[in-house]
């Protein structure tokens, strides 16, 4: 061989050399180094490639679309059609939030809650994430069927007509949310354009629902009531005479104030109706402070319900102790009592029921999965009373409406229900208007909370919005069943 | 041209099935490539959206056609590499490119694809490349001065590297790179029996005789004087990395080679000092990390795009290769590496290894010292301008804006690459017809010889 062909092959082992050096440092940027420059902040790819994910859409019950994302020239929108479900439905967007590049993911709501499952961040075989790697396939996410019922989330909103408040309707038994309604909120789709475009952005994130906690007034004798029953202490139809009494509880004035003029002696029943208050301090008093606190405890006040969203635990009292002033004043609905409106609608749907206070589910399915989900989701949470006390205290719901303040509720709509009106005290300003009620009076299906923030009188302003909710969601409920539409979004 | 002896030895079937077969496989290569790209970006096939692939495939297959008519012995690996590496380097063109690029590289494509079947017919007769040798070198760095004054650079800051008149532009670096060769080759032919005897003796290292060396130092310093001014160190490296190889090739001394990588490191520590641009190279190169906002920002990117691919790859038109500035020139084999994934850059890099291959044993082969320095400085041209820019990117040595052949886009580097091609596979051709021994007549390495002219 020439001498140039010699040096030719060495060159040519050199080049080869080369090579694999090339060879090395592609496996070291590629493979050996790769996780710790996945993470940079200065990676935009993690935010793109979340980007690419063709995220599952969020639809309620019946299948209408709450939140779904529309592919425009290639670039994914996030869409929600349902503006009135945004403080359950939550968000999903590229700017709100700072960041790197100004750019960060931010997730609230169910979008939040769910988001392994829209994500479609769930397990495959081995050969599926073969193929899918191999083909490149687009991460596809899973349809995730909400509880909501977007026509009647729509309703309440309306209802509310922009005041500031709330209003929770759930599933008797099974707990499964059917609206979940916060006033002012937020425009999820604004999100994405820029910023929230009011003065005060906490308020309108703010869900009042689930983490407004506000005095209950009244609607908290319906606990006073179940419990001084179930611990055997009156009858629904005890008498009182305390239509004209003042008690003191050391030192502590409490009078009946809210009975109509003339009526001295009712009945506990039309003492609950007609919201005596010294009724309930004598009756939360002759509990004690432990049995009551027991009882307060056993209907979740001091805790959380679980729900997929985060919640604002509930509290009877501040203190470890409470005063005799302050037991007497909690058992009519005051004192240092701060409930959410989730948790009382959770209160009306115990009495509704069989006594226990049900898990608020939010999950009707997952496409293609979680059963298991769903079923963690339901059940019962606390179960203070028995189904007897229950039945009892619902009659006296039921009475309520037909002959006291609450029956404002039911005035014009048709409806049979019961429930109880709460005016709560808040120092400065107008009070709290409340009313937490369920229909039909027999065997009832829905539970109800209403808050109108410093609306005013329950009787006048929350119970005429409640009732007016239930009938819409019976309402909905027989069309359905006359049109003969399947329930559950999409099919698992 | 003489007619090809009879040839009882080799029997090489006239149906060129080796090639055949490999183009076949560097077609569907290609094809899915760009089906993957159509599928990537769009998201659905139709077959219409092939087009641009497929009329590649069809011109290469064309080109074989005629090679068989003809009954040329030439190499059969290289026209499927150059089918792959062209194919893969028109979907990563329409993939990366902004604007109407990826259609002007279409057209160099095709372009080019033609001048390639031309210029694998035209009778090349390699003693025109070297009876002229000085001219086609002065030709060369002419072109390149020219830059000096009428260079236009692709934005207010870039180096003035491009000539051009309307609509049509050119770099002349890159003709210059394959002048030079070509002279090398020529020049280090004639003289290589006086470069392989020392007469003078610097301390422990030989120098080859000055009055030889000289004209080659001058055209060697002369075009890197020229570029360092243009701002092209890429070129420059790339220059004087070929000159030192073919030096090496022609005289067998590897203190040559040892002796001329000393002088470049002390002529880059004396620039460092006195050039900023070197000094933020070399600065981006030891800590990117820091710089990663500004000067860094493309090889940091660079470097996470690479850090994206896995094994697989993202996917053709699913990663982001597109925040690296410049992807689709200097920074190509980063989006291979994050769309193609490991399997797909090392498939990448052993088509290169293939390519550089076939050029070395058709250098090896050759008849002729002329034709053998002219492969070989051909092959290691290409080999040498590879490892330059996928380093770089790998950050094994400071970054370089020279292009990756075939798969940069560029209308220049591509119709460069391309001569390469041509002018190997020809000697490949006339390697194969000889006899052995040769006594071929139109590569006389007889004439090899102290005195001749030069």
């Amino acid at each position: 061989m020439t001498p140039t062909a010699h040096r030719l092959r060495r060159l040519a082992a050199a080049t080869f050399v080369a090579l694999a050096f090339l060879a090395a440092g592609t496996l070291q940027w590629g493979f050996l180094t790769a996780e710790e420059l996945a993470h940079r902040p200065d990676n935009i790819r993690r935010i793109e490639a979340d980007r690419r994910i063709r995220r599952g859409p969020i639809v309620d019950r019946r299948g209408r679309v709450l939140a779904e994302t529309r592919f425009v020239d290639g670039v994914p929108d996030r869409v929600y059609p349902v503006p009135a479900a945004a403080p359950v439905v939550g968000y999903q967007t590229w700017r709100y939030g700072a960041g790197v590049l100004g750019r960060t993911y931010g997730a609230g709501g169910a979008e939040a809650a769910y988001d392994a499952a829209l994500r479609g961040d769930v397990a495959m075989g081995p050969g599926e994430v073969l193929a899918s790697r191999l083909l490149h396939r687009p991460q596809q996410g899973l349809a995730v069927t909400l509880t909501l019922d977007a026509a009647l989330q729509t309703r309440t909103v309306e209802l509310l007509g922009g005041r500031e408040g709330s209003i929770v309707v759930v599933e008797v038994g099974s707990g499964a949310i059917r609206a979940l309604a916060s006033s002012p909120t937020f425009d999820p789709a604004a999100l994405d354009e820029g910023d929230i475009p009011t003065d005060d952005p906490a308020a309108v994130m703010l869900n009042r629902a689930t983490q407004g906690l506000y005095p209950p007034g009244s609607t908290w004798k319906t606990v006073t009531l179940a419990a001084a029953i179930h611990a055997g202490l009156v009858d629904p139809d005890t008498m009182t005479s305390d239509g004209d009494t003042v008690e003191y509880f050391e030192g502590f004035p409490v009078g009946c104030n809210n009975n109509p003029p003339g009526r001295v002696n009712f009945d506990i029943a039309h003492a609950y109706g007609w919201s005596c208050n010294v009724t309930f301090a004598r009756l939360g008093t002759e509990l004690g402070e432990p049995l009551y606190k027991d009882y307060a405890e056993g209907f979740g006040a001091g805790a959380a319900p679980p729900f997929p969203l985060p919640v604002a635990s509930s509290q009877l009292t501040s203190g470890p102790v409470m005063s005799l002033p302050e037991l007497a004043s909690a058992a009519f609905g005051q004192g240092e009592l701060l409930m959410t409106p989730l948790h009382m609608a959770l209160v009306a749907a115990a009495m509704a029921g069989d006594g226990a206070l049900p898990k608020p589910a939010l999950l009707e399915g997952v496409e293609g999965a979680g059963e298991r989900a769903v079923r963690e989701e339901r059940g019962p949470w606390r179960q203070p009373v028995s189904p007897g006390t229950a039945l009892t205290v619902r009659r006296i719901m039921v009475t309520s409406v037909n002959e006291g303040w609450a029956g404002t509720a039911t005035a014009g709509t048709g409806i049979t229900a019961g429930g109880k009106t709460g005016t709560a005290e808040v120092g400065e300003g107008q009070p709290h208007a409340w009313f937490i009620g369920f229909a039909p009076a027999i065997d009832p299906t829905y539970a109800v909370a209403v808050l109108v923030v410093n609306g005013g009188e329950g009787s006048t302003v929350a119970a005429p919005i409640g009732g007016l909710v239930l009938q819409e969601a019976l309402r909905l409920d027989a069309e359905y069943r006359l049109t003969d539409q399947p329930e559950g979004g999409v099919a698992p | 041209m003489p007619a090809p002896p009879a040839n009882p030895q080799r029997r090489t079937s006239r149906w060129r099935p080796t090639e055949f077969v490999l183009l076949v496989l560097a077609a569907g290569l290609t094809l899915s490539a760009q089906s993957a790209l159509v599928h990537g970006t769009a998201g659905e096939i139709h077959l219409r959206d092939l087009w641009p692939a497929a009329l590649l495939c069809g011109l290469f297959l064309v080109i074989h056609l005629t090679l068989v008519l003809r009954r040329s012995t030439g190499d059969q690996v290289l026209l499927p590499i150059l089918l792959a590496l062209m194919g893969l380097g028109l979907v990563l063109s329409q993939r990366l490119a902004p604007g109407d690029l990826p259609e002007r590289q279409g057209l160099w494509v095709v372009l080019g694809t033609v001048a390639l079947g031309v210029g694998l017919h035209t009778p090349v007769d390699l003693r025109l490349l070297r009876r002229y040798r000085y001219s086609w070198a002065l030709i060369g760095v002419g072109l390149v001065a020219l830059t000096l004054v009428f260079g236009r650079g692709l934005s207010q800051d870039a180096p003035r590297l491009w000539l051009g008149v309307r609509g049509f532009q050119f770099q002349p670096s890159e003709i210059l790179k394959l002048v030079l060769v070509v002279f090398l080759a020529g020049y280090l032919a004639d003289k290589r029996e006086l470069l392989s005897q020392s007469s003078t003796r610097v301390g422990p290292f030989r120098i080859p005789p000055l009055p030889y060396l000289a004209p080659l130092a001058v055209m060697l310093g002369g075009a890197l004087a020229l570029l360092a001014a243009q701002r092209d160190f890429g070129a420059a490296l790339l220059l004087y990395a070929i000159g030192l190889g073919m030096l090496y090739l022609a005289s067998g001394r590897l203190a040559y080679v040892v002796l001329g990588l000393g002088s470049f490191a002390a002529g880059s520590w004396l620039l460092h000092e006195q050039l900023t641009v070197i000094q933020v190279r070399a600065a981006i190169w030891l800590d990117p990390w820091s710089v990663a906002a500004d000067h860094g920002y493309q090889l940091v990117q660079g470097l996470m795009a690479m850090a994206a691919g896995g094994v697989t790859g993202t996917g053709l038109g699913q990663g982001m290769p597109e925040v690296i500035p410049a992807v689709h020139t200097d920074f190509v084999y980063a989006a291979i590496v994050e769309e193609l994934g490991l399997a797909g850059a090392l498939a990448v890099l052993a088509i290169y290894g293939g390519l550089f291959w076939r050029g070395y044993r058709i250098g090896i082969r050759a008849r002729g010292v002329f034709a053998g320095l002219l492969a070989g400085g051909l092959t290691l041209a290409l080999a040498i301008q590879t490892f330059i820019i996928v380093a770089g990117i790998l950050r094994i040595i400071p970054m370089t804006g020279i292009t990756l052949p075939f798969l940069s886009h560029g209308g220049t580097s591509l119709l460069t690459s391309l001569a390469a091609a041509v002018i190997l596979f020809r000697i490949s051709e006339q390697s194969a017809t000889s006899q052995a021994p040769p006594v071929p007549q139109s590569l006389s390495a007889a004439r090899v010889s102290v005195g001749a002219r030069g």
